[in-house]
């Protein structure tokens, strides 16, 4: 265990030292930032009609969970860069013949990205605890918290990116190609829907993710307040947010990621550096 | 660690990248205690052999095994070109080695002291010139204190100064009984430090002994007789004789194994010649390594 701690000490000490790692997480953060907050000051002139009822709870966690599961593209590259640069580099090799073995090459980097998804975490509950604090008016600050599956949900989606994109740059040992290659992929995603049968997609790697935090009901929550059509979208709110497809799009997932993490130790077992 | 076997076995080890063979049937033993020189020309699979042996490359046939237990702390090595992580510290940078080793508590700024580097702890990777960073990568291996060190070219890029201490430091890890295997395209410097020699040529083992085995046994022989025509025919299919070469009015030879200057005499004599010279060519070292790789002797 003491093994491991250290393994993720020196791979954060290597990530901090990567200018590309520091520059895609800051990113992140700010464009989260700016987005969340622009959002919440944002006014709409019509009557009954507000966006505050993203930012109330419980809404607030799938309004964020799903800016932040989109925005994690970010991060995504950023990992890609790290391993990348160990390939670029030539640093893997260095590690190697330090003693470490090629298994704990791909666990550690595994370990880093498990890290890295809970410090997303936090930062979801921490401004999504604070929004909904502010937003949310006093009376009705209950139900404060949703289901433990938004959180679950935002770690597993999270993660399975990370492993996603570490994979392809554990494959192609190429930083530049690497972000060409995921970008592509995370750009056809939305699309996939459009040409497959609904049956067949859920099941399609960034589908299942992207069904983990599906994207909110915008206009139901929008109209939540109107005297009019709040009465015919009330049906919206009470509904859970969840579709039942949420276990199966996480069994999907964790088990994708499962075959990432396979997948990962099976390139670098047989590569010589 | 299990007696009477080598420290280090390599069997029949094969290894290409692409078309070029880098390693062809390569086989060595290093024992404990022994210094192993991995002497060639640039591109003989010196570097390949080395990370074989690390098991950083992966050969497509053949076999290492070690007969160590804890490989980790037990073993240090630094391969050329020397790479680090270049926006980190050389304490940083050692942290790393060191918790990979799980030599945590390992003393960085003494380890940099054995390579002269102790002032520069806190300056990054990447503002080290080639010779700093050899150093640095020679104070890496040595982090843990490890009984075995696999040296890739440690002296490349050195001034000779520099040069100078490395050997001297690897005399005294020598010394203190570490296993040390090198290799090097200095042949003086092999000379100085090794007790075994492995030469390659191509990615195939052309010799591998003791130093003495490996280049005493290609010592040449100048013979010269008032008849050289007679010298020429006695001595042309002569079996006493691995090499011959004619130079000038006299007869270069390299013996067969076994065979004394005495039984080269005793032969001409019998054969009706009177050598008027036996000569034993003190040919440089670089000279004995260039016949060594003309004649391709496969041991």
């Amino acid at each position: 265990m003491r093994r491991w701690f250290h393994l993720v000490g020196v791979e954060w000490l290597k990530a901090r030292s990567l200018y590309g790692f520091g520059i895609t997480i800051t990113a992140q953060l700010v464009v989260f930032l700016v987005l969340i907050f622009v959002g919440a000051n944002f006014d709409v002139h019509l009557q009954g009609v507000s966006v505050r009822p993203f930012f109330e709870f419980p809404h607030v966690w799938e309004t964020f969970a799903w800016v932040l599961g989109w925005l994690n593209f970010f991060t995504a590259i950023g990992f890609i860069v790290i391993v990348g640069s160990e390939f670029g580099e030539k640093t893997f090799l260095f590690q190697l013949v330090s003693g470490l073995t090629r298994i704990e090459l791909v666990v550690s980097k595994i370990l880093l990205a498990f890290v890295i998804s809970i410090a997303w975490f936090l930062v979801l509950l921490t401004l999504g605890f604070a929004f909904g604090l502010y937003f949310s008016p006093s009376d009705s600050l209950l139900p404060l918290l949703p289901g433990l599956q938004v959180f679950s949900a935002f770690f597993l989606r999270t993660f399975s990116l990370l492993l996603v994109a570490m994979l392809i740059a554990f494959i192609l040992r190429n930083t530049a190609v690497s972000i060409l290659v995921f970008v592509v992929l995370f750009s056809l995603a939305p699309v996939v829907p459009s040409i497959i049968p609904e049956a067949i997609s859920w099941m399609m790697p960034f589908q299942a993710m992207q069904n983990l935090t599906p994207t909110p009901d915008f206009f139901g929550l929008a109209v939540l307040n109107h005297p009019e059509l709040s009465a015919l979208k009330r049906s919206i709110t009470l509904a859970p947010p969840y579709s039942t497809s949420l276990w199966l799009s996480s069994i999907a997932t964790f088990v994708y990621s499962c075959a990432y993490m396979i997948a990962m130790v099976a390139t670098v077992r047989r590569r010589s550096f | 660690m299990e007696l009477d076997s080598p420290l280090i076995r390599i069997s029949h080890v094969y290894k290409s990248y692409g078309a070029v063979k880098a390693l062809k049937n390569f086989s060595l033993k290093v024992n404990q205690g022994e210094v192993v020189g991995i002497l060639g020309p640039n591109g003989s699979g010196k570097t390949s052999a080395l990370s074989v042996m690390l098991g950083v490359t992966i050969p497509e046939d053949g076999e290492v095994t070690w007969s160590i237990s804890n490989k980790r702390s037990e073993v240090g090595a630094m391969l050329s070109p020397v790479r680090f992580y270049p926006n980190l510290s050389l304490r940083e940078n050692l942290s790393i080695v060191a918790k990979l080793k799980d030599e945590a508590s390992c003393n960085i700024s003494s380890v940099l002291s054995l390579v002269n580097l102790e002032d520069r702890i806190k300056n990054k990777f990447s503002s080290l010139t080639p010779g700093l960073r050899q150093r640095f990568g020679l104070a890496a291996a040595l982090v843990g204190n490890p009984s075995v060190l696999l040296l890739d070219e440690p002296t490349n890029a050195l001034d000779p100064e520099a040069a100078v201490e490395v050997r001297v430091l690897i005399q005294r890890l020598h010394a203190e009984g570490k296993t040390i295997v090198m290799t090097s395209n200095i042949l003086a410097e092999i000379d100085q430090l090794c007790s075994h020699v492995a030469v390659l040529k191509r990615g195939r083992r052309v010799a591998f002994g003791t130093k003495e085995d490996v280049f005493w046994s290609q010592e040449r022989y100048l013979l010269a007789s008032s008849n050289t025509a007679a010298l020429l025919s006695v001595f042309g299919q002569c079996t006493l004789l691995k090499a011959s070469e004619l130079v000038g009015e006299t007869l270069a030879v390299t013996l067969a194994d076994g065979v004394a200057p005495e039984d080269v005499n005793r032969f001409a004599f019998e054969n009706g010649v009177t050598l008027s010279r036996i000569e034993l060519q003190h040919a440089s070292f670089e000279a004995k390594f260039i016949n060594l790789m003309k004649e391709e002797v496969l041991k």
